[in-house]
């Protein structure tokens, strides 16, 4: 390069700290090691090929390498960014026999904090930022003029390296110094240095906007190597600096817009000189744009496998985090209450159903996705269905849910067909291809996608997403465009019971329309019925009626909202790990249920298969992971097979009352939480499922029946009613937990025998007639077994 | 000093001094009121007053708070201020310097505002007569000699070569009004979600508190008007034109304002000085009660309903629920012979109402409407959309019909309305109290339906029952009617503690007897709200409960009865 040359550039002093940095750089690239090797040499001898001039620099190496370099990176980016390309050119140059000079460029990518559109103010002017959004559009490439070689038009002299910012910008002054030329130049475009230039405009992404506020959109601008990577519709992260582009042209040259042809327009804005302005009037305002130097996909192009985001670590995310914060996610895993704290923060305007909120609390959880030896990916993603009668909230949980979750789509079975669920092949309206348009499930990729009136579907809509919701992706061969695509999202569905309501005399297939493999899908099956009780009213009204009032205080939320969508994605990072004990219990359950699917013949609602194991295990990852366990333990199986016991046996047989008053009365009253209707606990009645009776009963029998022989051969009497209430308290003590609930389980028994007695007459009282009778043997009978009973 | 001949200058050197002054109310009305002055009749960079609501946010802007001027001749370095302008001007012979130690850069935010749509004839015209300037000041065009220059400069650009126009249809396939020509038409810029000659769009600048502006809110805005003809100057060979047209259109279409203070209207009566004295609304609700009960064919139960649905707003949102929400479907129109019943209707509502708008729901006006995105929906809170389903006609609804009737039901049911992204969709609040009148029960969902039973003699005397209703609306009780539908909707509301119990035992005693769903509940609890505010009352009472049940009861027999 001729030095005299530039010197007559713009440059007139020297950026001390630039040039430093160009050296601290080049050192960089020539000394930073990985693995024995020094990493970048091989990258920049690929930058000698012709068609290639960046190259792709990690941040952390860098910061690794010398964090004061990086902090100065970051702060004075676009500063020193010519001087870091001027480093990477030095490079290139000392490493190869190039004889030309070549420009070459950096890319820097792994930049840490990233930044939603909204946040781009004046501060990050020039910084290094990360930002990501949704490309809306991209316009052509065009060459940009970034090194102007011009000629005086008065006295023909060359004047060579003129650069070009942003618009096109004249040699202030001729340089030959007898000629005081300003502003007759002409360029000349073979000795000038273009590079490709593409604009493309991002928007705002759904997840990241603010009630009531259209989305922002921003100006990208894209050079060398960077051009047409981006297609319309994708959502890509920018690395790159914000930078305002000034909205006019050198006032100091006025006359000099006879030259500006589009052919050499100076790039992106030459918004430029104009008759009234050159006079002296201008606008005070800067559009702004931003200069991105690497573009990375955040949702992986169709076909990709991985998210970024699933890379980052929890430690990661620590750093991300500010100290409050994590002080506050370190509390929060250790509320003693969480399960319900969350529960109530999540739903604070539906009441009951605590069994619902909590499946879908689980789901938003999600278990820990795994592939196996052979490669085959088992999915991670809770799906639940809710069946219901009319009115019972069931889309409001949906609605809730796509509502406050970042990733959530919400769409109507009975407006969507398979394509709009799953993915279109349709013909661009612009280029005439046949593109992809992505549908629900894609949309909600890595989220939760909430189908409400799944029964309204068409069966053949229904198996398009079969595929969906097993292999978590989606292939289509159309119109010769095939492609298998991602689609890793919980499905929530809501579904109405044929015939409007749920008919308690038959089994949950029976209810709804859904194919068997659509079931089997569903790790959690709930059932709404609407109550018609009076305490369930009562405080139905009381929630309406402070709503309208506007009472805040109806519950007390602990979480806001914010804070529990925080808690629920720094905890979706976790894998916990099963440990041996949760295992062995696992397999007992699940041993458990499928010995009682064949046991109970037929009337099951869907024979347990493996699927089921794996909902179980995938219930008690989302568990571990709600409390920030590495390890799955006994008890978070324990509360998974609660949840998946309720929603596989349900009632298809009326329940069995136990009180002997008529009333009618649907619901399983157990399960209603004690503490939120404390006078009505003493009330409540006590029933059984058919199913779970059958099983007592069943269980008690066959118990009677071995005593019996031994006691007979021991020459025993046969057993008290006492012995065997303890023998059935001894039998689920691992399940209770609470001195209430033995008193529970205990009256339960009592009430269970009194029926066999009394109702069923399957067991005999044997009470001794005559004068021997006394109190205490009329409380504590000697039982059989009736000799005719067959256990069915 | 007087606030009128502020300049932006001197509002920067004294802000906390001047809204202090604009704290005062007669001081905040002085300020000429640009709705219904004409451009060229208010002075440029002098404050304004405008109200309007938000339609459209663009991106941030960056501007210099402070730079340096340099005289080129003396090389002497001045700082001047750049906050409320667009436009620095300088001396031919002094350079800006961007640069400079002092320089402070800041950013404001451009808002769209346009004058609030569907507003009747009465209010502007009061508005015009209150605040309508008489003395003609000097207009603003005169600030700047050179303003002939780029206007010429305009006209030749916009003669280029037509190739371009090939580009932008591909690239802006949004504005396609704009496929023949190079220029954004004057609609597309004004973009009226219904037309209006007194309309007007303003780009708001805010460079304050922008977190409280939400799309659709009606705002008054305060600030100083830039009309400088040299904002319209600018490049034509720019790849995005329209995008930049639209952007930055003429100021003598869409005038700049830089917005100094800005506060949320909550209605736009200018009657409404000060509210009515709750005694006096019981009084004006029968008068109310008996023309409606006239112009609704005898049917009083009709007429309550009417008055309910003509006070009923959205008070709260919570969740994903509207409360508040109260569209009226009246179906059973009487169709008369020579008269259109439902638009001798909507005469008198005009009359009554602030913003109301008639939509007949016609499958040309189906199909051809535009209702996604940036609809007619696109209204501020409160507007009245009265839906005529009488109009209906055999006959096929296209795409957009269709998704026009979408648009409406989303609207009616969940109070939002979709707004499209390309990419995405956005649903956004709306408050629009609907009334649907129809033949048989409207295709439109809607949350109370009443079945009119209409009079026989009132039908075949329909005429002469306009006539009287017309010579009864004396303006005085007009006025009334009025002031008194606007200060019902704004009355402060709450259910004592009580009254909640009484309401919960007797959902409880209904849901015993049957037939009765947690929804059944929400609505009585709306209506019981209405009943109450309509009377006047601030706090339910048993008598406006039982009103509200007594009302439910004889409608719901009443549609019994029609299977």
């Amino acid at each position: 390069m001729d030095v005299a040359n530039v010197q007559v550039g713009q440059r007139q002093h020297v950026d001390e700290i630039g040039v430093r940095c160009q050296k601290l750089f080049q050192d960089f690239l020539e000394e930073y090691k990985e693995d024995g090797e020094t990493k970048y040499l091989e990258p920049a001898k690929e930058l000698l090929n012709q068609e290639r001039s960046t190259i792709e620099v990690s941040f952390e190496d860098l910061e690794k390498y010398n964090q004061n370099l990086a902090t100065t990176v970051i702060e004075e980016y676009y500063r020193i960014y010519p001087f870091i390309c001027q480093a990477v050119s030095n490079f290139v140059k000392d490493r190869s026999d190039l004889k030309k000079h070549k420009e070459c460029y950096v890319s820097f990518v792994d930049v840490p904090t990233r930044h939603k559109v909204r946040e781009l103010k004046t501060e990050k002017v020039g910084t290094l930022i990360r930002i990501s959004g949704q490309v809306i559009r991209t316009h052509p490439v065009h060459p940009e003029l970034i090194l102007g070689t011009f000629v005086c038009l008065d006295c023909q002299t060359v004047i060579k390296d003129v650069e070009q910012q942003f618009k096109f910008t004249n040699p202030t002054i001729c340089r030959n110094p007898v000629c005081s030329n300003r502003r007759r130049f002409m360029l000349d475009v073979d000795k000038s240095l273009f590079i490709d230039f593409q604009k493309v405009r991002i928007q705002e992404t759904q997840a990241e906007l603010p009630r009531g506020c259209i989305p922002r959109c921003v100006e990208v601008i894209l050079r060398a190597e960077n051009v047409e990577s981006v297609q319309a519709g994708d959502r890509y992260d920018f690395t790159g600096t914000l930078i305002v582009v000034p909205d006019v042209g050198a006032l100091s040259l006025p006359g000099a817009q006879a030259q500006i042809s589009s052919r050499h327009k100076a790039g992106d804005e030459a918004e430029g000189v104009r008759g009234l302005k050159a006079l002296g009037v201008r606008d005070l305002h800067y559009r702004m744009a931003f200069l991105a130097c690497s573009v990375q996909p955040t949702n992986p192009k169709f076909g990709g496998i991985e998210l970024p985001l699933n890379e980052i670590t929890p430690e990661l995310m620590r750093q991300q985090m500010t100290e409050g914060e994590w002080n506050h996610m370190y509390e929060m895993s250790h509320d003693r209450n969480l399960y319900v704290n969350l529960i109530n923060s999540l739903f604070p305007s539906i009441h009951g159903n605590e069994e619902v909120k909590k499946g879908i609390l689980l789901m938003l959880f999600g278990g820990v996705s795994k592939t196996t030896v052979e490669g085959t990916a088992l999915r991670g993603d809770i799906n639940c269905c809710i069946v219901g009668d009319p009115s019972t909230a069931k889309s409001q949980f949906l609605k809730q849910v796509s509502e406050f979750s970042p990733r959530a789509v919400y769409t109507s079975g009975k407006a969507s067909s398979a394509a709009g669920l799953t993915a279109a092949v349709v013909r661009d309206e612009e280029s005439s291809d046949f593109v992809i348009e992505a549908g629900a499930l894609m949309l909600a990729d890595n989220g939760v996608c909430c189908i409400d009136e799944f029964d309204k579907m068409d069966p053949r809509d229904q198996v398009a997403i079969h595929e969906a919701m097993e292999q978590q992706t989606i292939s289509i061969a159309k119109a010769g465009v095939r492609a298998t695509l991602n689609a890793r999202t919980s499905i929530l569905a809501a579904a109405n019971p044929i015939g409007g309501r749920y008919d308690r005399a038959k089994s949950l297939q029976q209810n709804i329309a859904l194919s068997a493999p659509i079931m089997s899908r569903f790790d959690l099956f709930f059932i709404l019925v609407d109550e018609c009780n009076e305490v369930i009213d009562y405080a139905i009204a009381r929630k309406i009626v402070d709503l309208h009032s506007n009472v805040e205080e109806s519950i007390d939320r602990v979480y806001s909202k914010e804070e529990v969508l925080q808690y629920i994605s720094f905890v979706r990072r976790f894998k916990p790990v099963i440990n041996p004990e949760a295992a062995e219990l696992l397999v007992r359950h699940y041993n458990h249920l499928r010995l009682r699917d064949t046991a109970t013949s037929g009337k099951s609602t869907w024979r347990i298969t493996v699927r089921q194991l794996e909902s179980m295990i995938r219930l008690a990852e989302a568990m571990a992971k709600m409390e920030i366990s590495d390890e799955v333990l006994p008890k978070h199986v324990k509360e998974a097979y609660r949840l998946l016991n309720k929603s596989i046996i349900r009632v298809e047989q009326p329940d069995i009352h136990l009180d002997d008053d008529g009333n009618e009365n649907l619901i399983d009253d157990e399960e209603m939480p004690a503490e939120e209707i404390p006078q009505q606990a003493a009330k409540k009645k006590l029933q059984l499922s058919f199913e779970d009776y059958k099983i007592l009963s069943n269980k008690i029998v066959v118990h009677m029946r071995r005593e019996e022989e031994r006691r007979d051969e021991e020459n025993q009497e046969g057993i008290k009613r006492n012995d065997l209430v303890e023998w059935y308290l001894n039998m689920i003590s691992d399940d209770v937990e609470s001195e209430e609930e033995l008193v529970e389980k205990k009256e339960l028994i009592d009430k269970v025998i009194d029926r066999l007695i009394y109702h069923d007459q399957v067991i005999i009282p044997l009470t001794r007639t005559g004068l021997g009778r006394d109190q205490e043997e009329d409380e504590n009978p000697l039982l059989v077994v009736h000799p005719n009973y067959i256990i069915d | 000093m007087d606030i009128l001949n502020c300049t932006p200058l001197q509002w920067y050197d004294q802000e906390t001094h001047f809204l202090e002054m604009l704290n005062d109310e007669t001081t905040w009305t002085k300020i000429p009121l640009l709705n219904v002055n004409d451009l060229h009749d208010l002075k440029d960079s002098r404050l304004v007053r405008f109200q309007g609501m938000i339609q459209d946010m663009h991106g941030p802007e960056f501007y210099l708070e402070k730079f340096e001027v340099m005289n080129e001749e003396t090389k002497k370095v001045t700082t001047r201020v750049g906050k409320y302008i667009d436009i620095a001007s300088c001396e031919p012979h002094e350079i800006i310097d961007g640069d400079g130690s002092s320089v402070v850069r800041s950013e404001r935010q451009t808002y769209v505002a346009i004058s609030v749509p569907a507003v009747n004839t009465w209010a502007y015209k009061l508005e015009e007569s209150v605040y309508k300037l008489t003395n003609n000041p000097q207009p603003s065009t005169s600030c700047h000699s050179q303003a002939k220059r780029p206007l010429d400069e305009m006209e030749t650009d916009n003669s280029d070569p037509l190739e371009q126009s090939n580009d932008n249809k591909k690239q802006c396939m949004q504005v396609k009004n704009n496929e023949a020509s190079n220029v954004v038409s004057q609609e597309h810029l004004l973009n009226f979600p219904i037309p209006d000659s007194n309309g007007k769009v303003c780009h708001i600048k805010v460079y304050q508190n922008c977190d409280s502006l939400k799309i659709n809110s009606v705002c008054e805005f305060v600030g100083f008007l830039s009309v400088d003809p040299s904002l319209a100057t600018h490049d034509d060979d720019e790849m995005n034109d329209v995008e930049f047209q639209v952007h930055n259109p003429p100021p003598s279409l869409v005038p700049r304002i830089h917005c100094v203070s800005f506060k949320p209207l909550k209605h736009n009566n200018p009657l409404i000085n000060e509210s009515m004295p709750s005694e006096r609304m019981p009084v004006v609700r029968k008068e109310l009660l008996i023309l409606l009960t006239q112009l609704l064919c005898g049917d009083e139960l009709a007429a309550e309903y009417f008055i309910y649905n003509l006070i009923s707003e959205v008070y709260l949102r919570k969740e994903l629920m509207a409360l508040g929400k109260f569209s009226l479907n009246i179906s059973n129109t009487p169709q008369l012979e020579n008269l259109d019943y439902v638009q001798e209707l909507y005469k008198f509502l005009e009359l009554m109402v602030t913003k109301s708008h008639y939509l007949a729901m016609s499958l040309e006006n189906m199909n051809e409407l535009t209702f996604v995105p940036n609809s007619i929906l696109q209204l501020s809170a409160n507007t009245h959309l009265v839906v005529d389903e009488t109009k209906l006609t055999p006959g096929k609804l296209n795409e957009a019909g269709v998704a026009g009737v979408k648009a409406i039901a989303s609207a009616i049911k969940n109070q939002k309305t979709m707004y499209d992204f390309t990419y995405y969709q956005i649903e956004f609040d709306c408050d629009i109290p609907f009334l649907i009148f129809s033949e048989g029960k409207s295709m439109l969902p809607s949350d109370v339906h009443v079945v009119l039973e209409p009079d026989e003699m009132h039908l075949n005397t329909f005429s002469e029952i306009l006539q009287a209703a017309r010579h009864f609306l004396k303006p005085e009780l007009l006025n009334e009617i009025r002031v008194y539908l606007t200060s019902a909707r704004l009355l402060d509301y709450n259910i004592s503690d009580d009254i909640q119990e009484l309401v919960q035992n007797e959902f409880v005693n209904m849901r015993q007897k049957g037939g009765v769903s947690a929804d059944d509940l929400h609505n009585l609890l709306v209506l019981a709200r209405l009943v109450c505010i309509s009377e006047g009352k601030h706090s339910l009472d048993e008598e406006c409960w039982k009103k509200a049940c007594a009302l439910e009861e004889t409608r719901k027999n009443r549609l019994k009865k029609r299977p």
